[in-house]
């Protein structure tokens, strides 16, 4: 509500603002928010539906992907094999150590479990399925299989199985890739002779397999992998698929963790200090009233439809054009300066220029009639010449 | 709602519990009692939204000049209203002091004022106040923006009215009352006097000399009562700016400087700021206030970003004139516009009307032509060099249909276009 008053004018008093408009007024002030967290609860809504279930981690048999191990999971599953996914390294050993025959899949991509934690898991497990183990795992599982580095990409693909372990009787070949281990028998030798090096070990209850391809969605159906992986995984009726993760490492040595040595208040604190720092935000970033706009008129320098015709001269080197015009513009003075009409003749205009102001005729007609100018630098002396020249003649 | 410095300390102190009794209830009582005095404070302050606003603002301001405008603010609630108000003028009023602490007992009303200090020409706006209450604790406050518009009225600063006494000396000499007398050759007998030496000769009128002892003069005085229209073009071309100043500021100087010696010199002055229709008009009305409805009707005259039509142009002056005229036409003489729009109406006004095309000049232009120093500049040279020979070719054109032309740099241009004026008023073509 306002009215206008002035000494001698009274201006209509703006009409106190309708409910609509006030609400209308706190949806313009509020908008942004409103949207913002529309957005926020949209994404996270949208986040939870398309990832929530979903496992990107490589050969897990929940992930559908390329990568993943979902295709002999369930393969597997349709055999009445149960295939239990425990999160955690405790949840494994009391799966292994329930009734029945069962399988361990360890697949210890980040070598996250130390000496005693896979010692443990040995001696809970039955058969052992390891897949790209490291040094530690064999040591513990397969102690006469050693590692022999990474099968060379170049290496011959597909590698004939030429062996006599029963899970691997069904298959003849099957894609090269992954690691290779030395061990006394195994199968899809890639090595030479008396150097044998093995993609598929069996050494007592522990089987180790060299390449996951073996078992990936993606790769599963290619040559015989899909037999390979169904008889070494489906052995017994249970079948653990166990990929430890970055929880199940087991820190050790004193103070790995630093934050652990500061005082319990620290942290509490600190979050105050973030909740201080959005308060002091509200505090300042509230601006006391909307902005106020400032209508700005047009500004168009005069001068630069001229400037762009010089630029273009410029950069088409149009010397003659510019030399066309200068000289032109110079034979309109001397012919205001000599008094000669607008009509007369540029022949006419140099010779009278040449008889009034003494200056040698020769060297005017060299001016105003000049040969093929070239280069840029040939066009600054002749400009500079005729500037002279008119101020020998008197052209202010 | 907004939050004060006191609330931010406060939370800071919040600080000592959380540390003494480390953990997250501690931390949501400390944020549940801040939280709470918040509230508290917001709850108890006074309505920002019963707050009556009112405002005197001056009804215009010449710019250049200060002005201050005032600001009622009314409390007709029950609470004591603490706090501060801002008042939202637009930046180029030149407002400084636009926020105030304000402390307003119930039913009690306050008076602010806004020192202006306008940088542009035209109608500025304040469209809104907001008034923060704070609470009693100053912890919060509630915050609300009343609608509140207001205008000032800047008026074209007139600088040009330093050349009116020169030139209104001028004007006298030819009207006889100076001492020096200038006779113009169409102009209307007014009396006959003794011969003082230094009159022209071919004035002394034989046979009233006969009748009396003395030699006897006549004397003229210029015409008075013709009519002088000024079109102001509002085009495109009126937006560029030459030295710092829109061609339709130095117009809206050239128009003052001439409409008030049209004025004083006995001429019935009528303007009209034209491109594609009238955009302002003034009609030759009491004398006393014509430079005032002058100045109004120029104050928001902004550049239209469209191109003249001048063939509606003779209509419109028509409409205004029927009589034989001075037509001032302040435009740009730049060539397509020109070529275009004004050449082909301009035999039309010529026949019945003086024609005086007053355009500005860009003195940058000449400066380029003149520098040769390096190639960039010498290329800069022969661009300007043509630009100007258009330029001159044009005016050719346009003095061939019989207009005067008055080309002059921002600030030659209103003096001269007052010259060409007495020329023309001295000579009796008008």
């Amino acid at each position: 509500m306002s009215r206008i008053k002035d000494g001698d004018r009274l201006l209509a008093a703006p009409r106190p603002a309708s409910a609509r408009s006030v609400w209308a007024g706190r949806w313009r002030a509020w908008r942004l928010w409103i949207i913002i967290a529309v957005v926020a609860v949209l994404a996270a809504v949208y986040y939870a539906l398309a990832n929530g279930p979903h496992d990107t981690r490589v050969l897990s048999p929940q992930n559908p992907g390329p990568e993943g191990g979902k295709a002999v999971a369930r393969v597997l599953a349709d055999h009445d094999i149960s295939v239990e996914q425990p999160d955690g390294l405790d949840a494994a050993l009391a799966a292994l150590r329930a009734d029945g025959g069962t399988t361990l899949l360890l697949h210890d991509q980040g070598g996250y479990l130390n000496q005693d934690q896979l010692t443990e898991l040995d001696e809970a497990a039955g058969r052992t399925v390891l897949v790209e183990p490291g040094f530690d795992e064999l040591r513990v599982f397969a102690p006469s299989t050693r590692p022999a580095g990474v099968v060379p990409e170049e290496a011959d693909s597909p590698v004939a199985a030429d062996c006599p372990v029963p899970a691997v009787a069904e298959t003849r070949e099957a894609a090269a890739g992954g690691k290779k281990y030395r061990a006394a028998r195994g199968c899809f030798n890639y090595g030479a002779r008396d150097h044998e090096a093995y993609g598929y070990v069996v050494e007592g209850t522990t089987t180790v397999l060299g390449n996951p391809a073996y078992l990936d969605n993606g790769h599963v159906l290619d040559f015989d992998h899909a037999p390979l992986a169904l008889r070494t995984l489906g052995a017994e009726p249970t079948l653990v698929w166990y990929q430890p993760t970055v929880a199940d490492h087991e820190f050790t040595g004193p103070a790995a963790n630093p934050f652990e040595l500061l005082p319990d208040w620290v942290s509490p604190a600190t979050g105050w200090l973030l909740l201080l720092g959005v308060i002091a935000i509200l505090w300042r970033a509230r601006r006391d009233g909307p902005l106020v706009s400032e209508p700005l008129p047009v500004v168009v320098p005069a001068s630069e439809t001229a400037e762009g015709r010089a630029r273009l001269y410029r950069d088409a080197q149009a010397i003659d054009a510019a030399v066309a015009a200068l000289r032109s513009a110079s034979l309109d003075r001397l012919a205001v300066r000599l008094r000669l009409g607008h009509g007369s003749r540029a022949d006419d205009i140099v010779a009278t220029a040449a008889k009034e102001s003494g200056l040698p005729g020769s060297r005017l007609r060299r001016l105003y009639f000049p040969e093929k100018i070239t280069g840029e630098a040939g066009l600054v002396e002749w400009a500079q010449e005729l500037h002279t020249v008119e101020k020998e003649i008197g052209i202010p | 709602m907004a939050l004060y410095r006191r609330f931010v300390w406060l939370a800071l102190l919040g600080l000592v519990p959380v540390v003494l009794w480390p953990g997250v209830p501690t931390i949501l009582i400390a944020l549940g009692v801040l939280s709470a005095l918040a509230g508290l404070d917001v709850a108890l302050a006074a309505s920002p939204r019963v707050v009556v606003i009112e405002r005197a603002i001056p009804r215009s301001v010449r710019l250049g000049e200060p002005a201050t405008a005032q600001l009622y603010l009314h409390n007709p609630g029950t609470r004591r209203l603490r706090g501060s108000v801002r008042d939202g003028w637009q930046p180029s009023t030149g407002a400084r002091n636009t926020r105030f602490p304000i402390d307003l007992p119930a039913g009690e009303r306050r008076v602010f004022a806004i020192n202006l200090q306008p940088v542009r020409r035209g109608d500025l706006s304040v469209h809104h106040t907001t008034v923060r209450s704070s609470g009693p604790m100053g912890l919060a406050a509630r915050q609300l923006t009343h609608a509140s518009a207001g205008t000032l009225r800047v008026l074209p600063p007139f600088h040009a009215k330093r050349h009116l006494p020169s030139k209104l000396q001028r004007l006298r000499e030819l009207d006889g009352r100076a001492a020096i007398q200038v006779r113009g050759a169409g102009t209307e007998f007014d009396s006959l006097r003794d011969y003082v030496r230094g009159d022209d000769v071919r004035s002394i009128d034989w046979r009233a000399t006969a009748r009396r002892q003395n030699v006897v003069v006549r004397t003229w005085r210029p015409e008075r009562d013709r009519r002088v229209v000024i079109v102001l073009d509002t085009s495109r071309t009126s937006a560029a700016r030459v030295a710092d100043e829109p061609r339709l500021d130095t117009g809206i100087e050239a128009s003052l400087l001439l409409a008030v010696l049209a004025e004083r010199g006995g001429d019935r002055v009528d303007f009209l700021a034209y491109d594609r229709r009238p955009r302002a008009r003034v009609e030759s009305a009491s004398k006393a206030v014509m430079l005032t409805q002058l100045v109004e009707a120029m104050a928001p005259l902004e550049p239209e970003l469209i191109e003249a039509d001048f063939s509606g142009l003779p209509a419109q002056v028509r409409a205004i004139s029927t009589h034989r005229s001075l037509l001032v036409l302040l435009t740009a003489l730049d060539s397509g516009a020109v070529e275009e729009g004004l050449l082909p109406i301009l035999p039309a006004l010529t026949s019945q009307h003086v024609v005086v095309i007053a355009a500005v000049r860009d003195p940058e232009l000449d400066e380029r032509a003149a520098d040769v120093s390096d190639a960039a500049a010498v290329y800069r040279a022969a661009a300007a060099a043509r630009t100007l020979q258009q330029r001159e070719a044009l005016k050719t054109q346009l003095r061939a249909v019989g207009a005067e032309i008055v080309d002059a740099a921002p600030l030659e241009l209103p003096p001269l276009l007052a010259d060409t004026y007495i020329r023309l008023k001295a000579t009796g073509r008008l």
